[in-house]
């Protein structure tokens, strides 16, 4: 992607939809959303900080859910994304007890295209319990792990970039490491029926 | 469990990794359709896997985000201090100087910061770019240009009714003309119509104003936080306005409050 280059929304979800593209769909979207997400944020209640988090958060979900094939295409991505940050933004503010009386009234202007994005906010509760436990998974294991099933590295690969002596000890950490967090997840049933519903 | 094998966790990650053959494959989904333990075992199995990929990608977009907050013109440059065998006493003394002018100087800041000083050193007043103002202007605007602001107020409510650019000419002269809490009405009324619109229009110049009117106002922490959001965001139009100096006269005038 060439850069700076303007990029219609179709080309854009076909970017997020590419493994190997991600990085240019999320620096795109940066580059033109950040500001507005950001003004969004900080205008309603939130500081710099939050608005940093939340837009994160946002673009997080909204991955998901066109990886998800649940974006129609209803009304452009920044109208979506707009309202899907809204959305998150509202209920954290709910979840801190902050609600003011100018976010109420930013809250009561929502539009039926907001509802929908609420899919997203629930998202966004699950993967933060996820991301927890991804924590306090370590940072060998989340590494490894990360490098297998995210980058798609071989084991040779993935022994270059890491200090284990051989294949094979790389390949019995990355299976300790997995079930290390399969079992995380089958003891937690909540924790479970929560990924149910994020992951496909 | 009828003719199923016993299967172990290592050899359903084998299966989810694509390393069984066509044979192995085909047997352990006919084991899988009557044997809902093995199902259960394959589905956290599988979450896990795509729980890591979910914190692969959020590990991404957080890299993506600080690489894209990074991205400033110029970077000081880094100095190394050369270390010797009596660094440490020298800059024990060195810093105890420099924590005795830091004290001095905070001291005298904390006295001399005012809001009207602060006010006074910020405020540039908004002009109207020459190619859009003149004899094709609206009324509003040519009012404006005439300094003739009561007129431009006279023309702004209701607010319902104004356009985005007219909100934010009307917040400028209710600010020239002495009103704040009329300026604060209609940049606030101009970033929810922006909110609502989805267009930023005239944003950065109204997270600035407004920011200078909340100073006005005595809001120091609204002030600050708008005033924080364009010093960290090296791509805003007022950036270079705003130093973390004033970012410090807003928290002391807070506390003096």
């Amino acid at each position: 992607m060439k850069k700076g280059a303007p990029i219609s929304d179709q080309e854009l979800l076909q970017l997020m939809k590419e493994g190997n593209e991600i990085d240019d769909a999320i620096r795109y979207i940066y580059s033109e959303y950040h500001e507005g997400l950001s003004s969004l944020i900080t205008y309603n209640s939130g500081s710099w900080e939050d608005a940093q988090d939340i837009i994160q958060e946002s673009i997080l979900c909204f991955i998901q859910i066109v990886k998800e094939g649940k974006f129609r295409g209803e009304s452009s991505i920044k109208t979506f994304l707009y309202s899907l940050t809204r959305n998150i933004w509202l209920n954290e503010l709910k979840k801190r007890g902050r609600m003011e009386k100018r976010n109420k009234i930013f809250e009561e202007s929502r539009d039926e295209l907001e509802n929908s994005t609420m899919d997203g906010v629930e998202k966004r509760e699950a993967n933060k319990q996820l991301l927890e436990i991804l924590n306090e998974l370590g940072e060998g294991c989340r590494k490894i792990l990360t490098l297998f099933y995210y980058e798609n590295l071989s084991m040779k690969e993935i022994l270059m970039q890491t200090e284990f002596e051989n294949e094979q000890v790389v390949r019995n950490k990355k299976h300790k490491c997995l079930k290390q967090l399969t079992e995380t997840i089958s003891n937690n049933p909540a924790l479970a029926e929560n990924l149910k519903r994020i992951i496909k | 469990m009828s003719n199923a094998k016993e299967y172990n966790m290592e050899y359903l990650m084998q299966y989810l990794d694509g390393e069984f053959s066509t044979a192995e494959n085909m047997q352990l989904e006919s084991d899988l359709s009557n044997n809902i333990d093995l199902q259960n075992q394959l589905s956290y199995l599988r979450m896990a896997i795509e729980s890591v990929k979910l914190g692969g990608l959020n590990a991404r977009i957080a890299t993506i985000a600080d690489e894209f907050r990074n991205e400033k013109p110029e970077e000081a440059p880094v100095i190394k201090m050369k270390k010797t065998r009596t660094v440490s006493y020298y800059a024990l003394r060195i810093a105890a100087v420099f924590l005795i002018a830091a004290c001095s100087y905070f001291a005298l800041l904390y006295t001399t910061v005012s809001q009207e000083k602060l006010f006074a050193e910020k405020f540039v007043p908004y002009e109207i770019p020459a190619s859009r103002s003149g004899a094709h202007g609206t009324d509003l605007e040519i009012f404006y240009t005439q300094q003739r602001f009561d007129q431009v107020l006279s023309l702004m409510y209701p607010l319902e009714d104004r356009t985005q650019k007219e909100l934010f000419l009307g917040g400028m002269a209710a600010m020239r003309s002495g009103k704040p809490a009329a300026a604060k009405e209609m940049f606030e009324k101009l970033m929810e119509e922006n909110n609502k619109s989805q267009d930023f229009v005239y944003q950065e110049d109204a997270d600035y104003y407004l920011g200078l009117t909340y100073v006005k106002l005595g809001e120091y922490d609204k002030a600050r936080n708008l005033f924080l959001h364009i010093e960290k965001d090296p791509k805003h139009s007022y950036h270079s306005q705003v130093s973390s100096m004033d970012l410090l006269k807003l928290k002391i005038l807070s506390w003096k409050k």
